[in-house]
């Protein structure tokens, strides 16, 4: 029982980090570094569901781009024509990149390994295609100019600040739930399916019903984080989400610890934080960003969490005992 | 045999893979409450048997009862609540999760997937969640493993692993125990716990069904023996009977009467 | 007919790029990212020694194809062999190739800069008629020297040493060291010969397409589509799915929708693996129980 205590423990400190994280917009005052830390923050929601998708069930999801796009798509639309509130637009906008979960969901639980990857870059592929090319909806490659901007509590959201605190709420409901789901029966049945699906079989789970239902739950993250990014924008375009956008997402998740919700932050948080500081070198500043990868992967197998809990397991274990 | 005192009948099952005959009409019963041992060569078609009755491969011709009812194209994870729970011959736990972790899993059909609680941590997933620890942490208790709970499953020795398997197949609740070579790999104490374990299975009202090349575990436990030799069945009856059974010992030893079993 | 021939060419290209994928995928079990950027590369050396060394068509294809095929190697040893040794999960592999795919992009695009380098065509582009049909000379090239890099690769697996060992790693990597071989080796030699028919394909293209940092991307995905829609891992498989995708995209893109191209070609991928994951062109290997 020790070690869930100890995970509590680790969890509580987590969860200070980010409300501490609230005051944020005191000390940083550069506008732009708001923005980037905002992005950061909608990208975070994509990555915890790819990481219970990608990392709990196993099913690497090359495609989650797709999903956001819909949730970009679905909730601008709605609300520019027919001036559906942002919450509801939002809400819908989950529900219908969920039920896309779905669909792409059934021809995946069939698949493994390189078979799944395509079948998923073959998703994100076909939206941004169709978003692309259905030019009367989606206006084309031009994109949506001017959608309109969230109101929580009759009070329209503006500022970047304004946006800080409203996706940082956004983001610890996310955390929370992801979290839930992660250290539940649900979790726990993910992790047993991508470890060996006969054995979990034997035992009595439906492993077709998880293997969707993680898809749909990655779907919707990504989804109402795509919602966010739409109003955060005010525009958007089929250049948003391109196949190097979900191989961003899928990198975070791993580089920050596939399998733990908290590496998932991390490595969203981290990756975005990394990329924007090497803008200072210019030039060959994605070379580094690409060795940075291939570093991590192999010097890191675990992700940053691996690491922090390697130090953690190496060093603190014999101070509690 | 008293037919109300069968509780798994199989029947006419054949199976083949290609040209090779892995099962050629075998219809065995078991009886409720019984230890049931299923032995023969490598390659006799034992493991098909149970892949067969787990509904992981379909068969060819013939049928399975369960207390009388026919199950008829039932997937695999539907066996659990109809009853049915078993262990591989070649040890399939989840790797990487926590020995209490593997055997909560066995609890799955038992326990509600209550979504919504799970999601906002309330009442009626936690008391899922304490039910199904303590269901577990029972089984593991009940096979000696009650102090690992914690520690990873890649970290136990394999016969400790083996035990795990058990318990896992056993927080299922099943009627019906399929073991796949549960003494494979164990040391003579381990054997000897593991008999204990079947033998008092056996006074709590399951019905074992078990695999075993080891001759000292299926003659100390089993009530009734079948012998599966290519695919078909030579001989079934009582453990010492089957010992000196003619076609048994050719099977086993071959054509030469060199006998040393 | 006309949407058809012209769907041969590309269809080449797409057979050489899907090689690449299914010999590294057949002997190492690694899908390998960065092989539509093996093409990009190769368009760019055989850019540079065309205009910059001055030596001719010929001489560039060679050399492309060596440096590139050396820098394949590269790869293998430098970040899959100590991926392997480490025992790191699939996705990690996966990461990497995409790392490598990144550092390649953005290299070209500091030495090489942003804007979109021509090579001129070694035969004359005008098209010719033939029986109602016309096909440029270009696109002869392209299917002649595809196809005798095909063949060439087929003696080279069939024939050497090397190609031999190959083969038994890809039968069974277990086996082929218990015999003497070094599995590694074999890696790098797929690599090497993935990475030069890639940049093979990618001399052979940049007459008819610009030569771009990015054009690795979308050349190196439909590449891997038909090294699947064939059949991941074989020989045959991904000559045939190259060829097929090459025309089918020919046919949507001229009968269909030029825009909704791609997309028609991705909804027929999913079909395919969803309907036959082992590819369009193979018996179906059932998975053992």
């Amino acid at each position: 029982m020790k070690s869930i205590m100890s995970r509590r423990r680790g969890l509580a400190a987590f969860l200070l980090l980010l409300i501490g994280y609230h005051f944020t917009p005191y000390f940083v005052t550069n506008l732009y570094h708001l923005h980037i830390l905002n992005l950061a923050g909608i990208y975070t929601l994509v990555v915890l569901g790819l990481n219970i998708l990608s990392g709990y069930t196993g099913q690497v999801s090359m495609g989650q781009a797709g999903f956001f796009a819909i949730g970009t798509y679905v909730s601008a639309l709605l609300m520019m024509n027919w001036s559906i509130p942002f919450w509801s637009a939002s809400a819908m906008a989950t529900v219908m990149a969920g039920l896309f979960g779905a669909v792409i969901g059934i021809p995946a639980m069939k698949l493994s390994g390189p078979y799944l990857v395509l079948a998923t870059v073959g998703f994100g592929e076909i939206v941004r295609l169709v978003l692309l090319n259905w030019t009367p909806v989606t206006k084309g490659a031009a994109g949506l100019v001017g959608i309109p901007l969230p109101t929580v509590l009759g009070f329209v959201v503006t500022t970047e600040k304004h946006f800080f605190y409203l996706i940082l709420a956004s983001l610890l409901v996310g955390v929370f739930i992801a979290l839930r789901i992660a250290d539940s029966k649900i979790g726990r049945t993910y992790r047993a399916v991508c470890e060996d699906e006969l054995a979990a079989e034997a035992m009595g789970v439906n492993i077709n019903r998880y293997k969707i239902s993680a898809f749909i739950i990655s779907a919707m993250f990504a989804g109402f984080a795509g919602s966010l990014f739409g109003s955060f924008s005010g525009v958007t375009s089929p250049d948003n989400f391109t196949f190097d956008e979900s191989v961003g997402f899928l990198c975070m998740s791993v580089i920050g610890g596939n399998r733990s919700i908290v590496g998932a932050v991390i490595g969203a948080f981290g990756l975005t934080a990394v990329s924007e500081a090497l803008r200072v070198i210019q030039g060959f500043r994605l070379v580094i960003y690409g060795s940075i990868l291939v570093f991590t992967v192999i010097f890191m197998p675990k992700g940053i969490i691996g690491l922090f809990r390697w130090i953690c397991g190496n060093f603190s274990v014999k101070e509690i005992d | 045999m008293d037919d109300r005192n069968v509780i798994l009948e199989v029947r006419d099952i054949s199976k083949r893979f290609g040209g090779l005959r892995a099962l050629d009409t075998v219809s065995v019963a078991i009886r409720r409450n019984s230890v049931h041992g299923i032995i023969g060569p490598n390659g006799a078609g034992k493991t098909t048997l149970f892949n067969l009755i787990t509904g992981m491969l379909l068969p060819d011709s013939g049928q399975f009862e369960i207390e009388g009812k026919p199950i008829k194209k039932v997937r695999p994870h539907q066996l659990v609540s109809i009853g049915v729970s078993r262990t591989f011959q070649n040890i399939r736990l989840f790797k990487g999760m926590s020995v209490l972790e593997n055997v909560m899993i066995g609890q799955h059909v038992h326990t509600p997937t209550a979504v919504f609680s799970i999601m906002i941590n309330g009442r009626k997933s936690r008391s899922a969640e304490n039910a199904a620890r303590e269901e577990a942490l029972a089984a593991l208790g009940f096979v000696g493993m009650a102090r690992n709970v914690d520690q990873n499953v890649d970290s136990l020795s394999y016969g400790n692993q083996r035990l795990v398997e058990f318990a896992r197949a056993l927080a299922a609740k099943p009627r019906i125990l399929l073991l796949d070579e549960p003494a494979a790999g164990m040391n003579p104490t381990e054997k000897q716990h593991l008999l204990r374990l079947i033998n008092s299975l056996q006074q709590k009202d399951y019905t074992v069904v078990l695999i075993e090349h080891d001759m000292k575990v299926v003659m100390n436990v089993c009530s009734t023996v079948s012998v599966l030799d290519h695919g078909k069945k030579l001989a079934e009856g009582r453990p010492e009977d089957i010992r000196r059974h003619p076609e048994v010992i050719r099977a086993y030893l071959g054509k030469s009467d060199r006998g040393h079993a | 007919m006309q949407f058809f021939l012209n769907g041969l060419p590309i269809g080449a290209i797409y057979s050489l790029v899907a090689l690449g994928y299914s010999l590294i995928y057949a002997a190492s079990g690694v899908l390998n990212w960065s092989q539509g950027d093996m093409v990009m590369l190769g368009a760019y050396v055989g850019f540079t020694v065309f205009f910059f060394l001055k030596l001719g068509f010929i001489s560039a294809l060679f050399l492309a194809i060596v440096v590139v095929a050396l820098l394949g190697a590269l790869v293998q040893y430098m970040i899959l062999r100590p991926l392997r040794e480490r025992e790191a999960p699939p996705i990690n592999v996966v990461i990497a190739t995409l790392g490598v795919a990144i550092i390649c992009r953005n290299l070209a695009l500091g030495i090489w800069g942003p804007d979109p380098q021509i090579l001129p065509s070694p035969v004359s582009s005008r098209p010719l008629s033939l029986a109602g049909v016309s096909v440029t000379p270009q696109d002869i090239l392209v299917l002649s020297v595809g196809i005798t890099l095909m063949l060439i690769l087929h003696s080279f697996l069939k024939n050497t040493r090397e190609g031999k060992a190959l083969r038994a790693v890809a039968q069974d990597r277990y086996a082929a060291q218990l015999v003497g071989i070094d599995p590694e080796r074999s890696d790098a030699v797929a690599f090497a010969a993935s990475a030069g028919i890639g940049a093979a394909a990618g001399i052979l293209i940049a007459p008819i397409f610009f030569v771009t940092f990015n054009m690795g991307a979308s050349i190196g995905l439909k590449g891997f589509v038909a090294a699947v829609i064939g059949g991941l891992g074989t020989i045959p498989g991904a000559i045939a799915g190259g060829f097929f995708l090459g025309v089918v995209e020919s046919l949507a893109g001229g009968l269909i929708s030029s825009g909704y191209r791609d997309a028609i070609t991705f909804s027929l991928l999913i079909v395919v693996l969803w309907l036959k994951p082992s590819g369009l062109f193979l018996r179906k290997n059932r998975q053992k129980v």
